[in-house]
């Protein structure tokens, strides 16, 4: 897909989120409320030991980590369910006779989706944050770069996620349920809440094997300083490898779901 | 008493076309299962590292867990068609409603049941009998009978809550995150033992946005624990009078918002 047609796609999606304006205060207030739940579990966890460091992290560690992955979180915010919403409506008969590639426009929407939820919310409750809690980022230009690229890498597999829960649209009725699978194994397995640091033996070798932590822990890990920058290396080929196997799953449900597609009255 | 007949009616058919499906029926339950058990999960994974929570242990915090999930589940079942009700709205479907002769709360909420009570009821029951065992509850006769009592208290908050909020629609029109962020995400307060959040946050909890009451106040009563935080021991005893108050003043806002509705027209 051509650069400047992507841009256009993104730009697009990004504007229509422009109009809810309402919606966008309320989600400043929601993704907040659970940044300040977290933030207050932590304390009130550390406050119960003479010990300052657990499992590797500070108090100020800890806050930090909840903070910027609640950001990070919030930054990849994207509506899953606009291939089934394609699908229901008939829709999805025009995106095929598109000459451009679907995955791409699908990234497209999102990235302007995303972009559109980093600026109005992820800005503002990061600096709140700044200033109601405890939290230290190592200021290194470096780390700062690397840190982009890991949460490209973590955004491209989030979106790819959420292309193949989409796309079972093509073989199931009702989809809803698979979305809540997807939620749970998302905020559970990748770090969203609780970093896998915390995890017992059993399930960081069940973690090892998924592609989870590669879409929020990771990308914490090396913006808050925990991942050195050796590490962030291997962290970003590990992504990059995630990515192609993503991507070969994404092309082959989309190569079957084509045949399989089925439009309900549409 | 003709009208309760047509309540009940309206609520048989909307249950039978919910069950008409019953794999899909079956299969979202596991789904909603899962989803809590992820939750359940990050829970014991803190509670295994950090053994309690501010002098909650495991027992006594699964059991906290249990009278939400029953407060949740029975408000879902009656109030569930709140949560879309401003595309009701939007799509003036509830001009339809205003003109049967038929109160138009009553035909809202009987107009859908919702499949998830069955998933939180045997969540809620799991967590109580655990909760029980674990958090050594001696169930004496006066704690049998107030339970029921309790739960009827929370689903009044729960509900009352939520009817306010979709009031709101009246107005607005489109209040979709707002109604997602009052009535989902809000929950996530009381997942904890409200006595982690600072004092103005359990002001909050307590006596504007009354939540505490559902399960942080009562769960005193049934532990026989005593008070931590804001608690005076009148406030355990709390939830009744407080579900009254919250659904009599929502009864209030919801005609309001009825007396100043206009069609959108469409």
């Amino acid at each position: 897909m051509n650069p400047t047609l992507f841009i256009k796609f993104v730009s697009v999606s990004f504007q229509k989120q422009v109009t809810y304006r309402f919606d966008c205060f309320v989600g400043i207030v929601n993704g907040f409320l659970y940044v300040f739940i977290f933030t207050s579990l932590w304390k009130a966890l550390y406050s119960q030991f003479d010990t300052t460091m657990h499992n590797g992290y500070t108090l100020t560690a800890i806050v930090t980590y909840a903070v910027m992955v609640m950001a990070v979180r919030i930054s990849f915010t994207m509506d899953d369910s606009i291939i089934y919403r394609k699908v229901m409506d008939g829709s999805i008969a025009m995106e095929l006779v598109r000459p451009t590639s679907f995955f791409f426009m699908n990234l497209a929407e999102n990235v302007g989706n995303s972009l559109f939820h980093m600026m109005a919310r992820t800005v503002p409750i990061a600096l709140i944050s700044v200033f109601l809690f405890d939290i230290y980022i190592p200021f290194e230009v470096q780390r700062f770069l690397v840190f982009i690229v890991s949460f490209i890498a973590g955004y491209i597999l989030v979106s790819m996620m959420n292309f193949i829960a989409g796309l079972l649209a093509f073989w199931f009725i009702e989809i809803f349920p698979f979305l809540l699978f997807k939620y749970a194994f998302y905020t559970f397995f990748s770090g969203g809440i609780v970093p896998i640091d915390f995890f017992p033996e059993f399930l960081k070798a069940l973690v090892k094997l998924l592609p989870f932590q590669y879409m929020l822990y990771y990308p914490t890990t090396i913006l808050i300083g925990r991942a050195s920058l050796a590490e962030a290396q291997s962290i970003i080929a590990a992504q990059l490898i995630w990515i192609v196997i993503m991507g070969v799953i994404c092309s082959l449900m989309w190569g079957a779901g084509k045949k399989k597609l089925i439009i309900q009255g549409g | 008493m003709e009208s309760i007949k047509i309540y009940l009616t309206l609520f048989t058919t909307s249950m039978k076309a919910r069950m008409e499906y019953k794999a899909s029926f079956l299969f979202y339950i596991f789904a909603i299962l899962t989803f809590y058990a992820g939750q359940f999960g990050l829970l014991f994974i803190l509670l295994n590292r950090f053994h309690e929570i501010k002098g909650w242990s495991v027992g006594e915090m699964v059991f906290l867990y249990s009278l939400q999930a029953f407060a949740f589940g029975f408000t879902n079942l009656i109030f569930s068609q709140l949560v879309n009700f401003d595309k009701m709205i939007v799509d003036g479907e509830f001009d339809r409603v205003l003109v049967r002769p038929l109160s138009p709360l009553g035909q809202v909420i009987f107009s859908k049941f919702e499949v998830s009570t069955a998933a939180h009821l045997i969540i809620g029951s799991t967590a109580l009998y655990f909760g029980s065992r674990y958090g050594n509850i001696d169930w004496t006769l006066y704690k049998v009978i107030l339970f029921p009592v309790i739960i009827t208290g929370g689903v009044l908050i729960a509900g009352g809550i939520r009817l306010m909020v979709t009031a709101v629609a009246f107005w607005t029109l489109r209040n979709r995150s707002l109604v997602h962020t009052v009535i989902f995400s809000s929950k996530e307060f009381i997942n904890y033992p409200v006595n982690i959040y600072n004092v103005g946050m359990q002001f909050f909890l307590t006596f504007i946005f009354p939540i505490a009451f559902i399960n942080f106040y009562p769960a005193h009563f049934f532990l026989d624990r005593s008070g931590a935080g804001l608690l005076h021991p009148l406030l355990e005893m709390g939830t009744p009078i407080v579900g009254i108050i919250v659904i009599t003043a929502s009864i209030f806002s919801w005609k309001a918002g009825v007396n100043h509705y206009q069609s959108t027209g469409s």
